[in-house]
């Protein structure tokens, strides 16, 4: 018996070739542009900021301040390679360090991170 | 609604055994007389190969997938609705059982679960 | 009063249910992103889950027939083979997203290594779904889901503008970046309307034995259980809008959405914030691999149901471990489940029209319904959601590309 549609071939081929395009443009997504750049620094040592006053309070856990604060960290450190101007280096070195420091000495990274927060800002303007 | 309407409604609906158990779907109609005028379903198709009749993918699924052709002639249909009731059992019908998969999963610990 | 007690009861699982590692990553992405101005788009996609979850549970509960039972019989083999390989690619990166993000909740808790923790997040939930009942398994992760109402009450700690989170109920695109915000607008909608949803939801009512005596628990389910529901997604862009967004803060992972609690709850909003999560993902990946197994099952006439018990559904059975296993080694390749989210999500927008339109065209057939067809008044919602869906898969993959995944 034959059927009286024909299947709807189409999404079926297209399907692969737009994963494989979708994948790709993702794995572009940072932006080399500075001002992209100092944008994400900020979000990241804001970030970082928020957790490590919620640490030196005691408002976290032992874990997830382990965890978040070096999950910051690798995100610092998979921007750092793009980055181009000598202040942005700084500043990525800087907040690095702070979220290392921020599980032991939560205080005195919160400080170090509000700064580079606003630097960030600066950077971006 | 005459007969070949009602077996031509069938096409794709569930197959369920006289224990109530799913034995696969209609997939695929053998008809008979519809030279002379009076077409009848003389048999549902079911099993992977019966997928041949159903346009492209239907052919290339069937090559995929290659599995048997149960023939279930139309006097074992007991009952027509939302889905196929069968007058007999799938082992009487020579419909496959799942056997493979069954005997696999009760392998394992907690089967009946 | 048994039937307002297990109504009651439905209501609280469909609201622990409800969200999933999609929601959770979209609805803080557009809070931190656009603050509030996205909530109507929220309010979209619950009204469009709530429409055709309760169209499902009817059909199921009248026909005792799921959905994707339908799909073959309304579209034809051909059309119903296209329909579901999408919907299993679809549900495929949707367990792998799902399963990811266990892993990464595990992690937080507990600082042990994710790869490690994602083996045993696939343990554990092979586990549950080889051993449990069907309807434990939604009451426990259901009510466990719960916990998230934490972010409801960190919202409201966080003093919003109330005003202007009013506001945000109105659709209105005031930005010079209307490719991310249309991206934000098709992953909200098609976050909360994510296709293992409504197969879930309608294998479900078949599993629980639905009869017509329960439509009544069906009306409750979908449209008071998921409107609370829908305020968890509320709840999470609103902290993320008033939290992040002034700080700048862009949330790329499951603990950015953690300290969206943390900060205005403390400790223990965290703490249930993570526990929380860690139910309502792991519901997810559970409902998602039954989906994947309830849509292959009922595509080929195979015995399907955790109520047959393992043994008595043994290709249904396998199918679910097999997909499970499949979601659980796209994200061992290490790849970001936030990643897949997202990409699960654009992809299941795309598949929702052939999702949809099957349970419109069941549900008002007769000889599934009989005098329980739809109303007019439920077509016209059902039939305006298809051509809103229509527009929003046309639009996906575009606005993934135009939008750069949202980073602008």
């Amino acid at each position: 018996m034959r059927a009286a549609r024909t299947g709807q071939n189409v999404p079926v081929r297209l399907l692969p070739l737009l994963v494989a395009l979708a994948l790709l443009l993702a794995g572009c997504g940072e932006s080399t542009e500075p001002k992209k750049q100092a944008e994400d620094l900020g979000s990241f040592a804001a970030e970082g900021a928020l957790l490590a006053h919620d640490a030196a309070a005691g408002a976290s856990t032992g874990p997830f301040t382990q965890v978040h604060s070096e999950v910051l960290r690798e995100d610092v450190h998979k921007l750092e390679p793009k980055l181009k101007q000598r202040r942005l280096v700084r500043l990525a070195d800087e907040i690095s360090s702070a979220l290392v420091e921020l599980p032991d000495q939560p205080d005195a990274a919160a400080r170090r991170l509000d700064d580079a927060a606003d630097r960030a800002d600066e950077l971006a303007k | 609604m005459s007969e070949i309407d009602l077996g031509l409604g069938i096409l794709d609906h569930q197959l369920v055994d006289s224990d109530g158990h799913h034995c696969g779907k209609v997939d695929d109609l053998e008809l008979e007389g519809v030279r002379d005028g009076t077409p009848r379903v003389a048999a549902i198709l079911t099993g992977a190969s019966a997928w041949r009749g159903r346009g492209l993918l239907g052919r290339l699924a069937a090559a995929v997938a290659r599995g048997r052709l149960v023939r279930i002639a139309w006097e074992d249909v007991k009952d027509v609705h939302a889905e196929v009731e069968l007058r007999r059992t799938a082992e009487e019908l020579g419909v496959a059982r799942e056997d493979r998969a069954r005997r696999l999963v009760e392998r394992i610990p907690g089967a009946s679960l | 009063m048994k039937n307002v007690f297990a109504i009651a009861l439905g209501i609280l699982a469909a609201i622990g249910g409800f969200v999933d590692i999609g929601d959770i990553v979209f609805n803080t992405a557009a809070g931190a992103t656009f603050g509030y101005e996205l909530l109507w788009a929220v309010v979209i996609g619950v009204g469009g889950i709530i429409t055709y979850a309760e169209m499902c549970g009817r059909v199921a509960a009248v026909s005792e027939r799921a959905v994707f039972d339908a799909v073959r019989e309304r579209l034809g083999f051909q059309v119903g083979l296209v329909a579901l390989v999408a919907a299993q690619f679809v549900n495929l990166l949707t367990i792998a997203a799902e399963v990811g993000g266990v892993a990464l909740v595990l992690q937080l808790l507990s600082g042990l290594p994710y790869r490690a923790l994602l083996v045993l997040a696939f343990v554990a939930l092979a586990l549950v779904l080889w051993v449990m009942p069907f309807s434990w398994i939604e009451r426990v992760f259901g009510y466990a889901g719960l916990a998230l109402l934490v972010f409801a009450v960190g919202a409201i700690k966080l003093h919003p503008d109330w005003a202007q989170v009013a506001r945000g109920f109105v659709p209105r695109a005031e930005t010079d970046n209307l490719a991310v915000y249309g991206y934000y607008v098709v992953g909200l909608i098609g976050a909360a309307m994510i296709p293992y949803e409504v197969y879930f939801y309608s294998s479900g009512a078949v599993e629980e034995r639905w009869r017509p005596k329960d439509l009544g628990v069906n009306r409750a389910n979908a449209i008071v259980g998921y409107s609370l529901g829908g305020i968890l997604s509320f709840a999470l862009m609103i902290s993320a809008g008033a939290l992040l967004l002034p700080q700048g803060i862009s949330p790329e992972h499951l603990g950015s959405v953690a300290l969206v609690a943390e900060v205005p709850v403390g400790q223990i909003g965290l703490i249930l914030a993570l526990v929380g999560m860690l139910f309502a993902i792991s519901g997810a990946a559970i409902d998602s691999a039954f989906a994947g197994a309830y849509n292959l099952a009922q595509f080929f006439g195979w015995e399907w149901g955790k109520y047959r018990h393992n043994h008595g559904a043994p290709r249904f059975t396998i199918t679910w471990a097999v997909m499970l296993l499949l979601g659980f080694l796209v994200v061992m390749t290490g790849v970001d489940p936030i990643l897949v989210t997202e990409i699960s999500v654009v992809f299941s927008v795309v598949a929702l029209p052939l999702t949809y339109l099957p349970i419109l065209l069941v549900a008002n057939d007769r000889a599934y319904m009989g005098g329980y067809r739809n109303g007019w008044l439920v077509n016209v919602f059902g039939a305006v959601y298809l051509v809103v869906l229509l527009v929003v898969a046309v639009a996906a993959i575009p606005l993934l590309v135009a939008s750069n995944m949202g980073q602008g």
